[in-house]
């Protein structure tokens, strides 16, 4: 036995899926030449897997300020913001968060995952509740645990068992904290959040919305899938990162609560981790305002992802539910989901593999996300890459045809 | 509306009965995992199952430390106040 038997299954897992000579969980760019070109093994690929849904990366304005903060702050902060102190970036990115949303006030952490982490287990505590779209993300999961609370799951994006379940907690709703995603990140599915919002508010629990792939991507100004459905106001707590749309790393909540201050005081992934580096608070600051000053990108990135979409889906491909900058294909087994990957990247096209147990309902998917960046002759070559592997792929019948299968296979919900 | 230990534990038996298809006896020493080969998915089955027989909501967090019949019995009665 001893501390390394737990990973020996991982290992032998890993070991079969390196067979062919590359770790798809681990794979390595040698060059960056464009938020969708790399050069991966001496080859360049298209890039087709990254959450870089506005294509800012290499924003020429968003660059000049990093390296401008750079020079002017130094490369880090060496420290907590509690201990070390804040910089003025890490201020004034909290002051423009809360003007672009219209909320009272918000706080800025480390990373999406630790926004995450340092929210729930700041507002949850032991004897509270906290009931999550069986969807979620890892570090909702992880967070719920870190707090110590009851754990409760729903149906995804089911919100009549979200009531159900909100009216089977009696009295505890007053200690819970509902907790929903915009766009979820494998299928790309949006919450209904219109409905979920009535619940939550009908029972009187607190909702936290979490918009880090549907920042930028979704609502008239950007501000995610609370303001495309007209529920920004209603909303209690919204938190997202600085990894998808905006291009850089680091995580946020907005919220019109006062009791938002209090967080910072009570949450250790806020207050016992180094703050995000002046460069990349300055790099997230102009690229913020680049979403709000260029809606453009938000209509390119709808273009390309209802061509992917509408393209994969008259292959025959099984897709996620509804079009989205996130696009799910669904394969039969995790086997011909690794050799569909391998066969992309010979095709120069790279996706992003997912395997059980990371994908709703157990199975195994190919999962592309789309950029502003894409021009219409790279989303012809990624779909004509689909292409070449449809013909060459001999998928079952229940694969080949336009079953949305996304909701029935979310319903199953995931425990990661 | 709860039910007494022994009728829980018949609910119980009859949840598991259905869900893993066993024909052995089942006791409330039996293992869910070691005698009933109970995997996460048919763990979530059986979780559904008893939420709505009892209309109730189980937390992930109460499942982690079951491993018997009695352990699940004992966190249905604690849940519905027994």
């Amino acid at each position: 036995m001893g501390l390394f038997a737990k990973l020996e299954t991982v290992g032998r897992a890993r070991a079969a899926i390196t067979a062919a000579g590359i770790d798809p969980f681990s794979t390595t760019f040698e060059r960056l030449e464009s938020p969708t070109r790399g050069v991966m093994n001496g080859r360049p690929v298209l890039l087709a897997g990254t959450n870089n849904y506005l294509g800012l990366t290499f924003d020429a304005g968003c660059i000049a300020a990093g390296c401008r903060a750079l020079e002017e702050a130094g490369t880090g902060t060496t420290g907590s913001r509690m201990a070390n102190g804040s910089y003025a970036g890490h201020r004034r990115l909290e002051e423009e968060l809360a003007d672009f949303y219209g909320m009272r006030s918000a706080i800025v952490f480390s990373t999406g995952f630790l926004a995450n982490l340092g929210m729930i287990a700041a507002l949850a505590a032991p004897g509270d509740v906290t009931l999550i779209d069986a969807d979620c993300h890892a570090s909702i999961y992880d967070g719920c645990r870190l707090s110590g609370a009851d754990i409760i799951r729903f149906r995804h994006n089911d919100a009549a068992d979200l009531a159900k379940r909100l009216r089977r907690l009696g009295s505890r709703v007053a200690d819970t904290l509902v907790i929903v995603e915009g766009i979820y990140s494998m299928l790309g599915d949006r919450a209904p959040l219109v409905e979920i919002t009535a619940a939550t508010r009908a029972a009187g629990a607190l909702l936290m919305v979490d918009e880090a792939h549907a920042l930028g991507v979704l609502g008239e100004g950007g501000r995610g899938r609370a303001e495309e459905a007209g529920v920004l106001d209603q909303v209690d707590f919204i938190v997202g990162t600085f990894s998808k749309s905006l291009g850089n790393i680091g995580g946020y909540c907005v919220s019109p609560r006062p009791e938002l201050e209090w967080v910072r005081y009570a949450s250790r992934p806020y207050i016992y981790t180094a703050s995000p580096s002046p460069g990349t608070i300055a790099a997230t600051r102009a690229a913020l305002q680049q979403l709000i000053a260029r809606p453009e990108l938000r209509r390119r990135l709808w273009e390309n992802a209802a061509r992917t979409y509408a393209g994969l889906r008259d292959m025959g491909f099984a897709l996620g539910p509804e079009p989205g900058p996130v696009v799910g294909v669904f394969l039969p087994d995790a086997e011909t989901t690794l050799g569909m990957w391998h066969a992309l990247l010979r095709e120069g096209v790279y996706v992003n593999l997912v395997l059980p147990p990371a994908a709703p309902g157990g199975g195994s998917l190919l999962r592309i996300s789309l950029s502003a960046a894409h021009t219409a002759a790279e989303i012809d070559l990624l779909l004509a890459a689909f292409a070449v592997l449809r013909e060459r792929t001999d998928l079952p019948a229940a694969f080949g045809g336009r079953k949305g299968t996304g909701t029935d296979a979310g319903a199953g919900g995931m425990a990661p | 509306m709860t039910d007494n230990r022994a009728d829980l534990f018949e609910t119980v038996r009859g949840v598991l009965a259905a869900v893993t298809g066993t024909r052995e006896a089942i006791a409330e020493t039996t293992d869910l995992i070691a005698d009933l080969a109970v995997d996460s998915l048919k763990v979530m089955e059986i979780v559904d199952a008893l939420e709505e027989v009892y209309d109730i909501s189980i937390p992930l967090n109460r499942l982690a430390d079951i491993r018997t019949v009695r352990e699940l019995t004992a966190c249905l009665a604690e849940l519905l106040g027994d």
